[in-house]
């Protein structure tokens, strides 16, 4: 089961693999997009990633901590929602940058 | 009439879920920042774009926040079955808040600067809460370690 599961998650990946190569082979160079593109993707990528886990820490050490003394709940979830609050503008002030990055192009194309 | 506004805006959140009151009060907070702010910014620009751009960022910033506050004060205290439902909650709220913001930049021509003093409106709530917090901790008599 696990075998044939891996096999078609390989077959998947390299045929969608080739019919990249074979779309890029036929547009020729114009394969590779706007810098602006690849700027916003990566960007994006990386806010989402390390806001991901800065998120992450903060919901971790709440449940520990609710855990440990559940009395305290109450104080420790709007701490935490100030944290999510804080990361999470973080990660939109990124979506923004990107956006504007992407459609408004400050810089040219 | 504030207090009035201020008591029937608590009873509405209580009603709708925010049961811890610090909580309560952050969203309150967030509710009259928001509307509040967007009226002086529309009413001092005539009604522009960037007026209107402002509003339309703390509208976002706000549903957003109440979203998220609804989905921290289950987290903490995960009730049974109730993991679908947050993570719907979750992903749902993101994807508004996302293909809002990018129809708003990329089609309505919304201000890029307006927006962005509006989806401030959280963090200036957030920083405010903090100051307020810190200011009634200092004691008024004595050094604070007479306790």
């Amino acid at each position: 089961m696990r075998k044939s599961l891996l096999m078609t998650l390989a077959m998947v990946l390299f045929a969608s693999a080739a019919f990249a190569a074979d779309g890029a082979a036929a547009a020729g160079t114009a394969a590779v997009g706007p810098v602006a593109a690849w700027a916003t993707a990566i960007g994006m990528g990386i806010a989402a990633g390390l806001c991901g886990i800065g998120q992450g820490l903060g919901l971790k050490a709440a449940c520990e901590g609710t855990a440990r003394n559940p009395e305290a709940g109450g104080k420790i979830t709007v701490t935490l929602i100030l944290g999510l609050a804080f990361i999470e503008s973080l990660a939109i002030y990124a979506l923004v940058v990107n956006l504007i990055l992407l459609f408004v192009k400050p810089l040219g194309a | 009439m504030l207090q009035v506004l201020v008591k029937r805006i608590d009873a509405m959140l209580y009603r709708r879920g925010f049961a811890v009151t610090d909580a309560r009060r952050l969203m309150r907070n967030q509710m009259l920042l928001a509307a509040g702010g967007s009226a002086v910014a529309c009413l001092a620009t005539g009604f522009s774009g960037w007026g209107f751009s402002f509003a339309a960022g703390a509208l976002i910033i706000s549903i957003n926040f109440w979203w998220l506050s609804k989905a921290a004060q289950e987290l903490v205290q995960v009730k049974q079955g109730a993991t679908f439902t947050l993570l719907t909650l979750f992903y749902g709220r993101l994807l508004l808040t996302a293909v809002s913001i990018a129809g708003l930049v990329a089609w309505a021509g919304a201000s890029v600067y307006g927006l962005l003093a509006g989806l401030s409106t959280v963090v200036l709530n957030a920083a405010l809460w903090g100051v307020l917090q810190i200011r009634h901790k200092v004691p008024t008599v004595g050094k604070g370690k007479e306790a």
